[in-house]
């Protein structure tokens, strides 16, 4: 069964945002296998929506299960893991694979070290090798990826991530995406971001949200399909992709729309010759 | 969580009372304090009671704010009556006996008198708090402290890490609540078992928040490098405080008049 | 104008020179701007800049100071402003006003002076009314433009910025890019070190580091128009720039430099 959110809204009632309906009646189902991308502004909820999906807050409106039960539940505990926004900054322990088992180790899983060593290889940090490290001297790619590796070891079915990708260079986001494309086999993704072009290309759904309301959701052949809706919310298709369904409307013929520059060329320069 | 704000319990309104130099605000609850203690009557307690009324009411803080902290003294104020006034198997005449246990009045009074002294002591010296910001508290403090730079007390210095310690309040305070939430997602359980595993369970709390005041430190002194600061020497402020003929009167009239009343009251 | 004449840097204890041979300088009114992979020495070379750091070789001088005269520190410090990455860890006041008005205090201006920097350095950044907010209440691309103001008030000719939007979200960081430009149109140089490229492409002059020695100094044009060579660098570059450079390697005539997606498309289109 899936991590299901049907209708959910909530509203805070302490801090900055307090009286402000942080989200309003959004619905969302992720599945093993699943990538789903929920994107936003600053401030169009979503990543209150994550704290639900979480289970952190409780929806005000509307219901969250994660296999039918609640997902703040004890008997829902180590189903999902959450990453926050820049995890590396609450790393603790003397090394780096003490600290990853830390979730499996509360968890009371069998073998948290193993647990940690596997996230680690994951994440394309090479067990034996950092493992031993402090985690404080990692740099900012390696460390990032080392805190992930701590939620990973968990061995949850669900993977919420906030921004995982914030603050990284190219070489840090890939190797990033590709631990979470790997993570998909067992899993079910959902990525929380305000720049989700990266991740457009393995997206399996996505959620565009709008002063907490939902503005776009669906696929993103339906979402190249459309974009109205998305723009709509505030947010820009990447350049790259903007160029191929522009081409595609002058009706050049292109069977799928990438972000890869050499593979979106070849498509195109195809599609004009064969146009011409 | 409420993130607490910089400024504590200020209560941004305007009254002569706010308006006020914190070095005069100080003196005269340093008189208040002294005339308080000398009095040693109810009527001097009423003479001071009264006084803090007038000054509570001058200064447009609402009486429920000003006497918010005198429900956190519930505890004080009943171990003091007890203390004074309960007797164990007392061989004279008791004002209420409960078997073994007496009241004894005289011993009642005494403890009445110390109880309203604590309540009076705090109302007033919260009025500080109340109408004075952090910051123009602070620079009142460095103000007060000079006299020890001739002794080689770095006073400037101590200013300025006051002011960047109560700038960071709030910031440390959402940062240990995002960390918690953080280690809490992970399985971390922080009211469960002796009280030695709930301590050692802030371990991956402290540990980061530490890690990152260290962090912030180090940043910090380079922006301030970088934007000149080299000690409290020669710095000039945005809001120059300054003492008034205003401020001198009220501290001179304020100051004795309270010292007197406790004198002969 | 600050001149950077031929510097090394090492860390005490480290095993190989952080900076080496490194020479540039900026101009009033001029952006520069300093990219390279991390580790690259582009921090270092940026704390060269106001003295935080004094050069192991070559030297640094900023209207003619010498950045390694203990004299003149705090004079060239006046000089050129900094910012860092984190918005946060530059903050000293309790309310914004009163950061602000950091710099000017300690360098001694006058209240009555202050007061009419801190208003306008505010105005300046697009924070006019922010005045007594408290910092925790800021979002970080506010927090950012507030430290740009707290550099502002001090009146500088030049200012570093090293990496401004890395923790930035898209608003945050346009907003402070905008206040970085209007800084520049007001005269003021600027060295601005970044991991994108596409934020300094108005640039006058590109400085790219590689492991502590200079492997590219151009324009921003250079580089986008030789993407093998960016991402040799170690830049990274837009995919559509990529997929610009390789339209135009197939015979398509795409406008030079940084077309949009409509340019391209359009490009496209006509025969």
């Amino acid at each position: 069964m899936p991590l299901l959110a049907e209708g959910v809204s909530y509203t805070y009632e302490t801090g900055r945002a307090s009286g402000v309906e942080a989200v309003r009646d959004v619905s969302v189902s992720v599945d093993v296998g699943d990538l789903v991308v929920v994107a936003g502004t600053t401030g169009s909820g979503k990543s209150t929506l994550l704290r639900l999906l979480a289970g952190l807050l409780v929806p005000g409106g509307g219901s969250i299960t994660v296999d039918g039960i609640a997902p703040g539940a004890r008997e829902a505990r180590g189903a999902i893991a959450i990453v926050f926004q820049n995890p590396e900054t609450q790393f603790f322990a003397e090394t780096l694979r003490s600290d990853v088992a830390f979730g499996p180790r509360n968890l009371r899983r069998p073998d948290p070290e193993g647990d940690a060593d596997r996230a680690l290889a994951a994440v394309n940090l090479e067990p034996a090798v950092y493992g031993p490290r402090s985690p404080f001297g990692l740099s900012g790619g390696e460390a990032r990826r080392g805190a992930i590796a701590g939620a990973l070891a968990m061995g949850a079915r669900y993977l919420l991530l906030d921004e995982p990708t914030a603050g990284l260079d190219a070489e840090g986001r890939r190797a990033v995406r590709a631990a979470l494309a790997a993570e998909r086999a067992s899993s079910g993704v959902v990525v929380v971001t305000h720049d989700p072009a990266e991740f457009l290309d393995d997206a399996s759904h996505v959620i565009a949200l709008a002063g907490g309301g939902v503005a776009f959701s669906g696929g993103v052949d339906a979402l190249y399909g459309d974009p109205s809706a998305y723009e709509g919310a505030g947010l820009a298709l990447p350049p790259i992709v903007r160029v191929q369904l522009l081409a595609r409307g002058r009706g050049m013929s292109l069977p799928e729309v990438t972000l890869d520059a050499d593979a979106a060329a070849r498509a195109l320069l195809a599609a004009r010759g064969g146009s011409r | 969580m409420r993130i607490p704000s910089t400024f504590g319990q200020y209560v941004p309104v305007d009254s002569p009372v706010h308006a006020l130099d914190a070095r005069t605000k100080m003196g005269v609850i340093a008189a208040f304090t002294l005339g308080l203690f000398l009095a040693d009557g109810f009527f001097g307690l009423a003479a001071f009671a009264v006084a803090v009324a007038a000054v509570v009411r001058v200064s447009r803080v609402p009486g429920r704010i000003a006497f918010r902290g005198v429900r956190a003294l519930g505890l004080i104020l009943i171990f003091t009556l007890l203390a004074h006034s309960l007797r164990w198997e007392p061989a004279t005449v008791m004002l209420v006996r409960f078997g073994p246990l007496g009241i004894d009045a005289e011993g009642l009074r005494t403890g009445v008198f110390f109880a309203a002294r604590i309540v009076l002591l705090m109302v007033g010296t919260s009025l500080l708090t109340l109408t004075t910001t952090p910051v123009q508290l602070t620079d009142g403090l460095e103000s007060v402290m000079r006299p020890g730079a001739a002794l080689g007390l770095p006073t400037g210095e101590i200013a300025m890490m006051l002011t960047i310690a109560l700038r960071f309040i709030p910031t440390t305070a959402q940062e240990a609540e995002r960390v918690i939430i953080a280690q809490s997602a992970r399985g971390a359980r922080f009211d469960e078992g002796s009280l030695l595993a709930r301590v050692r369970a802030y371990v991956p709390v402290l540990v980061p928040l530490f890690v990152n005041l260290f962090r912030r430190a180090e940043d910090l002194a380079t922006a301030m490098d970088a934007r000149c600061y080299r000690g409290g020497e020669g710095r000039t402020r945005l809001h120059a405080a300054v003492m008034t003929p205003g401020d001198w009167l009220v501290l001179l009239v304020c100051g004795t008049g309270l010292v007197m009343t406790g004198i002969w009251l | 104008m600050v001149v950077f004449e031929n510097v090394g840097f090492k860390y005490p204890g480290a095993r190989a020179a952080a900076l080496e041979g490194v020479s540039v300088s900026v101009r009033p009114g001029r952006l520069v701007a300093l990219l390279g992979p991390n580790g690259s020495g582009k921090s270092t070379l940026a704390r060269l800049g106001n003295a935080l750091l004094s050069p192991t070789s070559g030297r640094v001088t900023v209207d003619g100071m010498d950045t390694a005269d203990d004299g003149v520190i705090w004079d060239i410090r006046a000089r050129v402003g900094f910012i860092q990455q984190n918005p946060e860890n530059q903050i000293v006041g309790t309310i914004a006003e009163e950061d602000v008005a950091f710099g000017p205090e300690n360098l001694g201006v006058s209240p009555a002076e202050i007061r009419v920097r801190v208003d306008e350095a505010l105005e300046a950044v697009g924070l006019s009314g922010f005045q007594r907010r408290e910092p925790h209440m800021l979002s970080e691309g506010q927090k950012q433009r507030l430290a740009i103001a707290g550099a502002l008030a001090m009146r500088p000719a030049y200012l570093i910025a090293d990496e401004p939007t890395a923790m930035l979200d898209p608003v945050g960081r346009s907003d402070v890019l905008k206040a970085l430009r209007g800084l520049r149109s007001q005269g003021v140089g600027v060295l601005h070190v970044t991991h994108h490229l596409e934020d300094v492409l108005d640039a006058d002059r590109v400085l790219v580091l590689s492991a502590g020695t200079v492997a590219f100094d151009g324009t921003p044009g250079g580089l986008v128009s030789d993407p093998a060579r960016a991402i040799d660098l170690g830049i990274e570059l837009p995919a559509e720039v990529l997929l610009a450079d390789a339209l135009r390697h197939g015979g398509v005539r795409v406008p030079a430099g940084y077309p949009s997606a409509e340019e391209i498309a359009e490009a496209l289109c006509r025969s």
